[in-house]
């Protein structure tokens, strides 16, 4: 699942941090778990956390509009690409981008 | 005006994410006047044309659909857009948005409003979103943003005198506003930090500074290259600013600024948009129930693509109408549905053409051998080119529409998993339904990959695709193969499966070989709703892709057909010519040099390695060279003429189907790919793959005995 993980350029390495940072605190509901995207049912609504990939790949999928805080609803999750609609649009994301997004059950 | 105004003329950019209807916008408003062009310092063509508006010359410049905004010299639409603002200051930007996705869209316009003021901002799809019940409060929009705000319908014409009107606003400084100061919260004494230290440096000083100081903090890299090649000791304190915020907010910095321009966004989209009832999404939903079912959706997809480009096929070649039509006995309904077909047309004017100036030179005192190279050099060698031009224009204009519509990249979706399987994504399924009718196009599509390797693999690995050409010479093999209609059908079926599969596999050996991997890139794309297509955007994504093929891949099919000429027409002996093609020909005396590879696969026979040389110019040259040296005028009446064993046949019909790309082919792939090195390595493996098969297969058949 860690494929990616090593995209980060060696001068601009992202580190691990926790999703309450300071200036743009996510809510997140205690007790509920942090699971991957690529884990959710059709339907299903969650509210992302975090995104653990390279930099390129968050800013791409931050840009596209799903960052921390974005509420989502998956369309389809069978054995292919997801379907998420996030902000009014539908995005299509492989599973091992989907694997990289933890959510939380809203 | 000031800036990059040329006279009165005002430079209008189109800004948007991919999806949100900017080529419709553009091509309503230039219509005929687009075209292609090229501004200093922006790497790749960029579409532009004029409208006029109260008297006032607009130039308009289509920047590519992008999510972001950089620069630097990495090809991406983002570095493209982003450099186009900043060095040719453009009299205004207009962003696009998406009215039914406004929250999104309008990040984008906040990227561009941290560079300029001078932005226009047209929400589009204002019919779709009346349609859902959602309701834009525009003015208050306009007074979050401070600069104009426009409802549009680019698709209707909707909306358009009044964006013009805000446009000239703007650009005469009657609206309009200084660049947003996003607000970064706790990144900003760091971004200040970054301002001081790069103050009067050399290379950046094009850029604004503070927002050349904000990019370096988000780690963009076209910024932060820029900075490297100029001055490195600079970067590495600039970057261990970045990396002091990175630890002291633990955050980092590039998310924190996304969060806070989204966080803007929605703070001035507050209270402006409300839906007043939940809307139906009808039958686009249904169809998406079908189209992107995980079983029922890839015989969906696969069926909507295939019956498009039977129908595209059918109109330019005839065939696999007329087939059919021949099958089912109706053979007068199938002549004339080849013979009225734009390619067989096209081909049989410029033959009458050939036909026509070689008469008149030869009436004349001119020589022979001018009469020839005039006729069959030049003159068909044009008609060559030309006979290609509606096959590919057809296609882009169906592949126009087919993307417009929102119909491809669900398709990509749901055949993803298969193709992952090889090392590529969804995405490969286009070139490989195209690449049924003419690789050409199919090397063409790649061009909307925006993985590199996937793009050059899945490029390399089209030509395994039999194309129309490949399809005619294998039927007119087929009776030489098989005797019953039967058999002969079995025959193209096999074959065509190999190739599907040698495609396939092609990938995954290109992966491996030049990448030395097989793991496919991520799907991630957006999926558009549904909706009509726009035909005017269909028509000049096909024409625009047409002139380039006839720019690039005209030149060199047309190069080529004379190279052949000269080797049929040349020998030791000077021009020679004759009914049959002359056997002192260099064309001849190839062939004969090549028998000794022939004999590897059985057809150790200098005519038929001459055809199978002329086949690379174009595939069906294979059947009008074999006519031509067996002085047999009907193709078909030409292989028999050979009197091929089944087995020679079979090998044959391999060799014509698996051997290199065509010249047209290899021409788009040079165009595409850009690198020799791996054209050269491709050509070679797919010899060597061609000529192992038919080896195989011709000594298996010999043991049978099918000789």
């Amino acid at each position: 699942m860690g494929r990616g993980s090593g995209e980060g350029k060696g001068y601009l390495r992202a580190v691990e941090y926790p999703a309450e940072t300071i200036g743009n605190e996510v809510e997140r509901l205690s007790g509920q778990p942090l699971i991957p995207l690529s884990n959710l049912p059709p339907g299903a609504r969650a509210v992302v956390i975090e995104i653990r990939a390279g930099r390129g790949l968050t800013r791409r999928l931050m840009e596209m509009g799903l960052l921390p805080g974005s509420e989502i609803t998956v369309l389809s999750n069978s054995a292919g690409p997801l379907l998420v609609s996030v902000r009014g649009v539908t995005l299509s994301l492989g599973r091992g981008i989907a694997s990289k997004v933890f959510v939380q059950l809203a | 005006m000031r800036r990059s105004s040329q006279g009165d003329e005002i430079v209008v950019a189109l800004v948007a994410n991919p999806n949100v209807g900017k080529s419709t916008l553009f091509n309503t408003l230039t219509g005929e006047t687009a075209h292609v062009a090229n501004w200093p310092g922006v790497t790749v063509g960029v579409n532009q044309g004029y409208v006029e508006h109260h008297g006032i010359r607009l130039k308009i410049v289509d920047l590519p659909g992008t999510y972001g905004l950089s620069v630097g010299a990495k090809q991406v639409a983002e570095a493209i857009t982003g450099e186009f603002i900043i060095r040719h200051q453009p009299d205004v930007v207009v962003v696009l948005a998406d009215a039914t996705a406004l929250e999104r869209t309008l990040y984008m316009a906040v990227l561009v409003l941290e560079l300029t003021g001078r932005v226009v901002l047209a929400v589009n799809m204002m019919d779709v979103a009346q349609k859902r019940a959602i309701h834009i409060d525009l003015d208050g929009l306009e007074g979050g943003l401070g600069v104009p705000v426009v409802g549009i319908s680019a698709l209707r014409g909707i909306g358009l005198g009044v964006l013009l009107d805000r446009i000239l606003d703007v650009a005469q400084g009657r609206a309009g506003r200084r660049p947003l100061r996003v607000d970064y919260g706790p990144l900003e004494p760091y971004i200040a930090e970054v301002e001081r230290l790069i103050r009067g440096c050399e290379a950046l000083s094009g850029y604004p500074p503070r927002w050349a100081a904000v990019k370096l903090v988000e780690g963009d890299e076209g910024v932060v290259e820029t900075l490297r090649r100029a001055d490195p000791a600079l970067l590495k304190r600039v970057l261990e600013v970045r990396g002091r915020a990175e630890g002291e907010l633990r955050a980092a910095p590039e998310e924190m600024m996304v969060q806070a321009r989204y966080s803007l966004v929605s703070k001035i989209l507050e209270g402006k948009v409300k839906v007043t009832r939940l809307a139906s999404l009808g039958l686009a939903e249904r169809l998406d129930k079908i189209a992107l079912h995980p079983v029922v959706g890839p015989f969906f997809s696969l069926l909507v693509l295939f019956s498009s480009f039977i129908a595209v096929f059918a109109v330019n070649t005839g065939s696999p109408v007329d087939m059919l039509l021949d099958y089912l006995g109706l053979h007068g309904a199938a002549e004339l549905v080849g013979e009225y077909s734009l390619v067989s047309l096209i081909s049989g004017l410029f033959d009458s053409l050939a036909g026509l100036i070689g008469g008149i030179l030869l009436q004349s005192d001119s020589p022979g051998w001018l009469a020839s190279l005039l006729s069959e050099g030049v003159v068909s060698g044009l008609g060559l080119v030309l006979s290609f031009l509606p096959l590919v224009f057809t296609v882009f204009l169906l592949l126009g529409i087919l993307q417009d519509s929102g119909i491809m990249s669900r398709v990509a979706v749901i055949l993803d998993r298969f193709f992952r399987r090889f090392g590529v994504s969804g995405r490969a399924v286009f070139p490989a339904v195209l690449g049924f009718g003419c690789n050409v196009p199919a090397i063409l599509a790649t061009r909307a990959m925006d993985d590199d390797r996937e793009r050059i693999v899945t490029a390399l690995a089209a030509p395994m695709i039999p194309c129309q050409a490949r399809l005619i010479v294998t039927v007119a093999l087929a009776a030489s193969i098989a005797q019953t209609p039967a058999g002969q059908a079995a025959v193209l079926v096999g074959l065509y499966a190999v190739q599907v599969a040698l495609y396939l596999l092609t990938a995954l050996v290109m992966n491996r070989l030049i990448f030395k991997t097989s793991v496919a890139p991520d799907l991630l794309l957006e999926i558009p709703p549904y909706h009509t297509p726009s035909l005017k955007v269909a028509w000049w994504y096909a024409r625009t892709n047409s002139l380039h093929f006839l720019k690039k891949a005209g030149t060199i099919i047309f190069g080529a057909n004379l190279v052949f000429w000269v080797l049929l027409h040349l020998g030791p002996e000077g021009f020679v010519e004759g009914a049959e093609i002359p056997a002192t020909s260099v064309g001849a005396l190839l062939g004969r040099a090549l028998e000794p590879i022939g004999t590897l696969f059985g057809l150790g026979d200098w005519r038929v390695m001459l055809a199978l040389i002329s086949g690379f110019i174009a595939r069906e040259a294979v059947l009008t060279t074999l006519a031509a040296v067996t002085g047999v005028g009907d193709p078909l009446q030409a292989v028999s003429a050979l009197g091929l064993t089944p087995a020679q046949a079979l090998s044959l019909a391999i060799l014509s189907m698996a051997y290199t790309p065509c010249a047209a082919t290899l021409a788009v792939i040079k165009q595409e790919v850009r690198l020799v090195g791996l054209l050269i390595k491709q050509l070679v493996y797919q010899l060597t793959v061609a000529v192992v098969l038919a080896a195989t297969v011709y000594w298996g058949a010999v043991i049978l005995g099918m000789s």
